[in-house]
């Protein structure tokens, strides 16, 4: 059974289709990425599946039940968790106090008004921490943390939500070749060790193709190919509007 | 932005702590010996309105909401102790727990529909609106409250009747100030008080990591309508009356005044700012009744220069000057 189905997902905003009768469906342990254009819809399909948009048609399944509908929120106590194009995070809070912060929401321990939270679910954020390489980092004020610090933070604060399916959102957007194929070993690293199924999108088509498992590409709103990377390579449509005739 | 939780106290603080207690301590016995009962009632008046600003912090400096209605609840916490206590008879220790739980209740309807609304202007006015439907209702309900004539002569125990002396009442409010502002304490610090603050950062990170805004919004909104309603039953407790005075518009704009000017985003701030706004106030007024004028222009210029407040620049400095970083 696919871990994610979106059956003829549609988004209109006045009138336009950003998101066209988009179906597609996700294996468990996949690494399914997303390719398109600027302002094919990526960015829209992953505010559809988050619940931060709702959908005008359609429905999407998460491990067989309906979320379209559910607020941000709930999506996330289902095990789904997302990463954003431009980086976010708590920037006034400390590195250690940003990962803590999903701990504890996941463990249902952020409704405790008088119980100390320095100490609180201090194992797992340190752990999940030292998983994304920033233990050593942990009381800096997340708002100085260096760029490519930042994504591994977000990553952690996503991990942090107990997720076990990432929405990544361009996760090297804005990287050097040498901190892209960092982070790029980093959450291969993460998605092996925690058996995660990762949806991501990304403009670096050679990255898209070296590690995806499975490849759907979007287009005005419509998926006009979807497959291995060595089809999506293959398909004619794709050469066309892709690589250039 | 400086916070202040830090891990454990250093011995430096622990020192600073015991002198400010001992301060508080001994002030009324001084200002009772060399000065006059006017100053010891100033002081309480002080310790009221920080209760009141620390509460209301927890909304602003925590929660990130701009309140313009916190009148509301303190004016709701003083007319109900005064109605309880002269309508109902009911005993003081009674009216004065009965008060802030009705205070809450008004924060948790007026919270209610307050937290739906996203961005800072709408929920200042639909406050302020909620606020100012309270004022008229307390205005003009006469049978009740005795419209702008207020509550007059508050039956209040003698263990702290501010008839003789407003030393006694000093203590009490102190020691009730102090617990509750120890409990603020405590729920900033707290898994909830991190989560709140991550929902002010970037309240859409927050709700992607599981966060209902709202009902922790409404939940800080509803705890801080409380503490504000314990700050107004303590004033009844002062004065032995009541107008709708204490539901103005005017008294929302002074404990919103007190946060900017103390520091939101440092703990102790409010008080800093309480103290600075209460004391100007009475000296000002009595040398010029422009004293309005005086406080506007002490505002302005602190807000454009020093945004991070009284209290917020002393932490800086703190932090520069011993070097060590409290979070």
């Amino acid at each position: 059974m696919p871990i994610l189905e979106l059956q003829g997902v549609t988004k209109l905003f006045g009138g336009v289709a950003a998101v066209s009768d988009v179906s597609l469906s996700v294996e468990p342990n996949q690494i399914f990425g997303v390719i398109g254009p600027n302002g094919a819809g990526k960015t829209t399909l992953f505010n559809l599946i988050s619940g931060y948009y709702r959908c005008d048609r359609g429905k999407i399944l998460f491990n067989g039940t309906q979320i379209n509908g559910l607020a941000p929120n709930a999506i996330v106590a289902k095990g789904i968790g997302r990463s954003f194009q431009v980086t976010s995070f708590f920037p006034e809070m400390t590195v250690w106090e940003n990962v803590q912060a999903a701990v504890l929401v996941k463990n249902r321990l952020s409704w405790s008004l008088l119980s100390n939270s320095s100490t609180a679910c201090g194992e797992e954020t340190e752990a999940l921490l030292n998983q994304v390489e920033l233990l050593d980092k942990r009381r800096a004020q997340a708002k100085t943390l260096p760029a490519g610090d930042r994504k591994k933070l977000e990553l952690g604060i996503v991990l942090g939500t107990g997720a076990h399916f990432l929405l990544l959102d361009e996760p090297t957007c804005g990287m050097s070749p040498t901190e892209t194929s960092a982070t790029v070993d980093l959450i291969m690293r993460i998605t092996e060790q925690l058996k995660l199924t990762i949806l991501f999108t990304e403009h670096k088509i050679d990255m898209v193709m070296g590690i995806s498992s499975h490849i759907a590409v979007l287009h005005f709103g419509t998926i006009i190919a979807s497959g291995s990377p060595e089809e999506i390579r293959m398909n004619d449509t794709v050469q066309q509007i892709y690589f250039g005739d | 932005m400086t916070r202040l939780v830090p891990n454990r106290f250093a011995p430096s603080k622990v020192l600073t702590a015991v002198l400010v207690v001992a301060f508080l301590i001994i002030l009324p016995l001084c200002l009772q010996r060399w000065g006059s009962e006017y100053y010891i009632y100033l002081a309480s008046k002080v310790i009221i309105w920080s209760l009141f600003a620390m509460s209301f912090n927890l909304v602003l400096g925590y929660g990130g909401m701009m309140s313009f209605g916190h009148a509301a609840f303190y004016g709701l916490g003083a007319y109900s102790c005064a109605l309880l206590l002269v309508k109902a008879a009911w005993p003081a220790p009674a009216a004065f727990v009965a008060a802030p739980l009705i205070a809450a209740l008004a924060g948790l309807v007026i919270g209610y529909f307050s937290v739906r609304i996203m961005g800072i202007f709408y929920f200042a006015v639909l406050t302020l609106s909620f606020s100012q439907l309270i004022y008229i209702l307390v205005f003009k309900w006469r049978s009740l409250t005795l419209g702008d004539d207020g509550i007059q002569g508050v039956p209040v125990p003698g263990y702290i009747s501010t008839l003789d002396s407003y030393v006694h009442f000093y203590y009490f409010a102190l020691i009730i100030a102090a617990i509750c502002i120890f409990i603020l304490w405590k729920i900033t610090r707290s898994p909830f008080g991190l989560v709140l603050r991550s929902a002010r950062e970037n309240p859409d990170r927050a709700s992607f990591i599981g966060v209902d805004l709202r009902r922790y919004r409404l939940a800080a909104f509803t705890v801080s309508a409380f503490f504000s309603g314990i700050a107004g039953a303590l004033f009844v407790f002062m004065e032995t009356s009541v107008s709708p005075d204490v539901l103005k518009w005017s008294i929302s704009g002074e404990v919103i005044l007190m946060g900017l000017l103390g520091g939101m985003h440092v703990f102790p701030g409010p008080i800093v700012g309480a103290g600075i706004m209460v004391l100007l106030n009475s000296f000002l007024t009595s040398y010029t009744e422009y004293w309005a004028l005086f406080i506007g222009t002490i505002l302005i210029l602190s807000v454009l220069f020093f945004p991070q407040g009284v209290a917020g620049i002393a932490y800086e400095a703190w932090q520069k000057y011993f070097g060590r970083s409290l979070s």
